[in-house]
C-alpha cells in the first residue's frame, strides 16, 4: 500500500513510548504523523494540510493540553476529524467537547487498535 | 406568628414559674405574719401584692412575652416596697426580698448568661435590708413582742430565696456543664468523621490522577504485547505468556477504569446510567474484600435496558457503600445475593447477605448521618446515610429488612430511563 491509499493521521502524545507504538501498531492501517506537543502538531498540520483525515491526541500535555490544541484546529481545518486518546475516566471538560462535536470520539488508554481503526474508517 | 418553643423559651417559662410560686407563697405567708400580728394595713398590702401576682400568673397564660410581664412586675413590686417602708415606719419586711429581688433579677434574666450578676444583685439586696430592718428595730418601730417570730420568719425566707437561687443556679450550671461535655465529645468525633471524610475525598483526587498515570504505562504494554504478538506464530510456544500479558493488563485497565468512575467530577444528573454495569464495577472494586470470604450470587435480570437518569459516579458510591457493609456484616464467610428485576417502569434492586443482621433498635438510626457500630476510626457513619440520600436524589426508595443472626436485605426501587425502556 502506498502513502496515498491510506488515511492520514496525526497523533499528538508526550510520552516518545506511545509514539513509537503508535506509529507501529497502525503503520499497515494509516499513514502516521506524530507530534510529542501542540504547537509542533500545529506545524505539521500547517506541513501536510489536505493529507491530514484525523488528529488523535492525548488530554495532558504541557504548554496545550489536547482539547485546546483540537479547538485551535478546528477553528482552522473544519475537515479535519478530532479524536481523544486519554488516560482519564471520564471528565466534564470532556463530556462538554463530545457533546458539542468538537471532537467525534473519546479513547481510553490502553488503548485497543480495532476500536480507533474502525473509528477512523467510518469517520 | 405562631412559633415552636426552643429549649430556652422552656427555660425561662421554668424561671418564671418558680419566681411565681415563691411570690406566691412569701406573700401569702408575709400577710399571714402581719394578720397574726394585728397590723391590717400591712397584711392588705401583703393580700395586694399577693393578688397583683396572681393578675400576673394568669395572664402568663394568655401571652408569651415573659420579658414584658417581668417589667411590669418589677415596677409594681418597686411601688409596693415604697409602700411598705412607708407602712411599718422605715422597716424592711424580711419578706421584701421576694417582692424585689426575683423581678429584678428577671429583668435582666437571660437564661444563664447573666445568672452571676443575679446572685450578686441578691446578694447585695440582703446585705442592704438586714441593717435596715435592725434600725427599725432599734427605734422600736416594730412590735417587741413580734422581734422573735420576725426573726425566725425571716431566716425562713431568707433561706428559701437562697434555695430558689442555688437550685436554679445549680440546675443551670450542671446543664450548661452537661451540654459543654456533650459538644465537647461532639466535637472530637466531628473532627475524626472531617478527618476521615477528607481523606476519602483527596483519595478521589488521587485516584483519578494516578488511574491516568497508570493507563500510559498499561498503554505502553498493551501497545508493546500487541506488537510483539503480531510477530509470532499462533503456534509458538510464547504466545501463553502473550495472553498472560495482556489478561494482566486488561484486568489491571479494568481497576483503574472503575476507579475513575467514583471519581468523576461531573454533576450532572442527567446522565444514561446502566446499572448493570454499576455492580459489576463496584463488584471489582471490592474484589480483594470479597475474594475468600464472600461468594457473591448475581440474578440479573435478562433486560438489557436496565438504565436509570442520573449521576453515575454517585450511583457508583451509593450501590459500593452498600454492598461494602453487606460484605462488612459477614464476619466469617457468607453469601451476598445481588438481584434486579425490572417491572414495568421500575426496577427493584435487592442486595441480600447473610451476616450479622442489624437489631430492631439501630435498623431505624442507619440512615442517620454519622451513626455506626464500628469503632471509632474505622467508620464513619457517613456510607449509609450518603446512600440514602444519593438514591433519594435519583428518586429512589430504598427499605432495609434485617435479622440478627440471619442477615440484611437492601431493597431499592428506581425508575428506569423513559428514553431507554
Amino acid at each position: 500500500m502506498t502513502k496515498e491509499d491510506r488515511n492520514t493521521v496525526l497523533f499528538v502524545d508526550d510520552e516518545e513510548i506511545n509514539l513509537f507504538l503508535f506509529e507501529k501498531t497502525f503503520e499497515k492501517d494509516f499513514h502516521v504523523i506524530t507530534a510529542s506537543s501542540g504547537p509542533e502538531a500545529l506545524k505539521k498540520i500547517e506541513k501536510n494540510k489536505s493529507d491530514i483525515k484525523a488528529v488523535i491526541s492525548d488530554m495532558r500535555m504541557p504548554l496545550m493540553n489536547g482539547l485546546e490544541l483540537i479547538e485551535k484546529i478546528k477553528e482552522d481545518f473544519p475537515e479535519i476529524r478530532n479524536f481523544i486518546l486519554t488516560g482519564y475516566g471520564y471528565n466534564s471538560e470532556l463530556e462538554m467537547a463530545l457533546e458539542n462535536k468538537l471532537i467525534d470520539k473519546l479513547f481510553h488508554k490502553p488503548f485497543e487498535p480495532e476500536v480507533i481503526k474502525d473509528a477512523i474508517d467510518n469517520s | 406568628m405562631e412559633m415552636k418553643p426552643t429549649r430556652r423559651d422552656k427555660d425561662q417559662q421554668r424561671f418564671y414559674l418558680l419566681l411565681m410560686i415563691s411570690a406566691y407563697t412569701s406573700t401569702l405567708g408575709f400577710s399571714y405574719f402581719y394578720y397574726l400580728a394585728g397590723a391590717p394595713n400591712i397584711t392588705n398590702k401583703g393580700l395586694i401584692a399577693f393578688a397583683l401576682f396572681v393578675v400576673y400568673g394568669v395572664s402568663s397564660f394568655f401571652t408569651q412575652q415573659l420579658l414584658f410581664l417581668f417589667r411590669i412586675s418589677i415596677i409594681t413590686a418597686f411601688i409596693a416596697f415604697f409602700i411598705q417602708i412607708y407602712c411599718t415606719g422605715g422597716a424592711l419586711s424580711p419578706a421584701m426580698t421576694e417582692f424585689v429581688i426575683p423581678p429584678l433579677l428577671a429583668f435582666f434574666y437571660r437564661p444563664i448568661r447573666d445568672r452571676y450578676i443575679f446572685m450578686i444583685i441578691s446578694a447585695i439586696a440582703l446585705v442592704i435590708m438586714w441593717p435596715l430592718t435592725a434600725y427599725g428595730y432599734t427605734q422600736n418601730l416594730l412590735l417587741p413582742e413580734f422581734e422573735v417570730a420576725h426573726g425566725i420568719l425571716a431566716t425562713m425566707f431568707v433561706f428559701s430565696i437562697v434555695a430558689v437561687f442555688t437550685f436554679l443556679f445549680r440546675e443551670t450550671l450542671a446543664k450548661k456543664n452537661k451540654m459543654l461535655n456533650e459538644s465537647m465529645t461532639d466535637l472530637k468525633s466531628t473532627t475524626k468523621k472531617l478527618i476521615q471524610s477528607e481523606k476519602m475525598a483527596s483519595l478521589g483526587v488521587m485516584s483519578a490522577g494516578v488511574a491516568h498515570e497508570i493507563n500510559n504505562p498499561l498503554n505502553f504494554i498493551k501497545g508493546g504485547v500487541g506488537m510483539l504478538a503480531k510477530n509470532l506464530n499462533k503456534s509458538d510456544e510464547n504466545v501463553p505468556f502473550i495472553k498472560a500479558i495482556e489478561e494482566g493488563v486488561n484486568r489491571a485497565s479494568e481497576i483503574v477504569s472503575s476507579l475513575g468512575h467514583f471519581s468523576r467530577d461531573s454533576e450532572s444528573m442527567e446522565e444514561e446510567c446502566d446499572l448493570h454495569q454499576i455492580i459489576d464495577n463496584c463488584l471489582v472494586m471490592l474484589q480483594h474484600k470479597l475474594k475468600y470470604k464472600v461468594e457473591v450470587e448475581k440474578k440479573y435480570t435478562a433486560s438489557k435496558h436496565l438504565r436509570v437518569v442520573g449521576n453515575e459516579g454517585k450511583l457508583h458510591q451509593a450501590i459500593l457503600n452498600i454492598i461494602s457493609n453487606a460484605e462488612q456484616a459477614i464476619t466469617t464467610k457468607g453469601t451476598i445475593t445481588i438481584e434486579t428485576k425490572a417491572k414495568l417502569n421500575f426496577l427493584r434492586l435487592t442486595i441480600t447477605d447473610t451476616g450479622e443482621g442489624i437489631s430492631e433498635e439501630n435498623l431505624s438510626k442507619i440512615s442517620d448521618p454519622f451513626f455506626t457500630t464500628k469503632p471509632s476510626g474505622e467508620g464513619t457513619g457517613l456510607g449509609l446515610a450518603i446512600s440514602f440520600g444519593i438514591i433519594q436524589d435519583h428518586g429512589g426508595k430504598i427499605s432495609v429488612t434485617s435479622k440478627p443472626k440471619e442477615g440484611t436485605r437492601f431493597n431499592v426501587i428506581f425508575k428506569l430511563s423513559e428514553r431507554f425502556k
